[in-house]
C-alpha cells in the first residue's frame, strides 16, 4: 500500500492467481508422455533377488524392491529392475497371461469381477499368494498419492526443459 | 513443457527350444534371452539358469531355503516341483548343449511348455507432456453483425425486421 497525499489517494497493489477453465473440452487435447526427458530407474537387467555375484535370496529381493520404490540409495542411485516367475505355456494359450499382468495387490480390470483372482500372474492365484508373502508385494503401492495418481498430476508444471 | 514422472512395466517370456537345435554345442544358450539394458545402452544376455535362480524356489538344483514351496499349485501342467524338474533339465541343456536324448528328456512330459516370465515392473522416466488447443475460428467463432442495428416492428406483414440506421 502507498499513499499519494497530494491527491488524497491510497494506492494498493495486488497479485491474482488465475486458472483457465476449459468449457469446450473438444477444443483441447492432452498429449501425455510425448517425449522422454530423462531416465530415472527400472530398466536394467539386474535381478532384485541378486545379493551380489548372482547369489539370489528372498531377503535380498524383498529389500531391493523396497529400496527401489523409496529411492533409498541416493548416493549411487543404482537399483535392480527384474523379477522372475515360473509358469506354463498353458497360461498364455488360455489368454490369462497375454499382454498384461499385475504383480501388486491390485487386480486387472477384467479380474475384478468374478472370482477376483490374479489369473494373469505367472502360475496363477496360488503363486501370487506365495510370492506376495515372500516379496512383500503389497508394499508396491505404499505411500502412493492416490489423488495425484487419479488426477494424473504433473510433478513440475509449466516448466521449460 | 509439462513434465511428470511416468512409470510403466513390461515382461518377457523365456522358452526352451521348441525343435531340436542339433547335436552337441548347437543346443547351448538356446534357452537364454537378450534384453535391452537402458543404463548400459546394450543388449544383455540373461541365462535360463540365472532366471531360474531368480524365481526363488525352494526345490530343485538351485533351491532357496526361504523360497516358494514345491507343492504350490500352478495354473497349467502341475505344481512348482513338476515345473522345476523340467526347468533344471533345460538349464543344464542350455549351459552345455547335448545329445538328442538329453533334449528329449527335457522336452518330454510337457517339458516344452516350461516358461519363465521376466518382469521389469518399475521402469520410470521423466516424460514431457503437451496440451494442444485449436485456434482461430476452430474454437467456434462468435460472429457479430453491424453494431448500429436497430429493430423495428411492422405490424402489417406481421414480421420483425432489422434495418440499418
Amino acid at each position: 500500500m502507498q499513499a499519494n497525499t497530494q491527491v488524497k489517494t491510497i494506492e494498493g497493489h495486488y497479485t491474482g492467481h488465475f486458472k483457465a477453465v476449459v468449457t469446450k473440452p473438444q477444443n483441447v487435447m492432452v498429449m501425455r508422455d510425448v517425449a522422454c526427458a530423462g531416465y530415472v530407474a527400472g530398466c536394467n537387467t539386474r535381478f532384485f533377488a541378486d545379493s551380489g555375484g548372482k547369489v539370489m535370496t528372498v531377503a535380498a529381493a524383498r529389500e531391493a524392491i523396497q529400496d527401489r520404490l523409496s529411492f533409498a540409495d541416493d548416493m549411487t542411485d543404482r537399483y535392480q529392475s527384474m523379477l522372475a516367475f515360473p509358469c506354463w505355456e498353458d497360461q498364455f494359450e488360455n489368454s490369462q497371461l497375454d499382454t498384461v499382468m499385475s504383480v501388486t495387490g491390485r487386480l486387472l480390470p477384467w479380474e475384478v469381477t468374478g472370482a477376483q483372482q490374479h489369473a494373469s500372474f505367472p502360475g496363477g492365484e496360488a503363486m501370487y499368494q506365495a510370492y506376495k508373502v515372500k516379496l512383500n508385494l503389497d508394499q508396491v503401492h505404499y505411500g502412493e498419492d492416490m489423488k495425484a495418481a487419479e488426477n494424473q498430476d504433473f510433478i513440475s508444471q509449466a516448466r521449460y526443459l | 513443457m509439462l513434465t511428470r514422472s511416468s512409470q510403466i512395466g513390461e515382461f518377457y517370456v523365456m522358452a526352451p527350444p521348441q525343435v531340436f537345435p542339433g547335436e552337441g554345442e548347437k543346443g547351448k544358450f538356446t534357452c537364454d534371452i537378450l534384453i535391452y539394458d537402458e543404463e548400459s545402452d546394450r543388449h544383455v544376455r540373461v541365462t535360463w539358469r540365472d532366471a531360474l535362480k531368480a524365481c526363488l524356489l525352494a526345490v530343485g538344483a538351485n533351491a532357496h531355503a526361504e523360497g516358494i514351496a514345491g507343492d504350490v499349485p500352478m495354473d497349467g501342467k502341475g505344481d512348482v516341483a513338476a515345473w522345476v524338474a523340467k526347468a533344471d533339465l533345460w538349464a543344464t541343456y542350455s549351459e552345455s548343449g547335448g545329445s538328442k536324448g538329453a533334449y528329449e528328456a527335457a522336452a518330454g512330459g510337457g517339458g516344452l511348455d516350461v516358461r519363465i516370465v521376466l518382469a521389469r515392473p518399475f521402469i520410470e522416466h521423466l516424460m514431457h507432456n503437451a496440451i494442444l488447443t485449436v485456434a482461430g475460428r476452430d474454437t467456434g467463432a462468435t460472429l457479430f453483425g453491424p453494431a448500429d442495428m436497430q429493430l423495428s416492428v411492422i405490424l402489417d406483414p406481421i414480421a420483425l425486421l432489422p434495418s440499418p440506421r
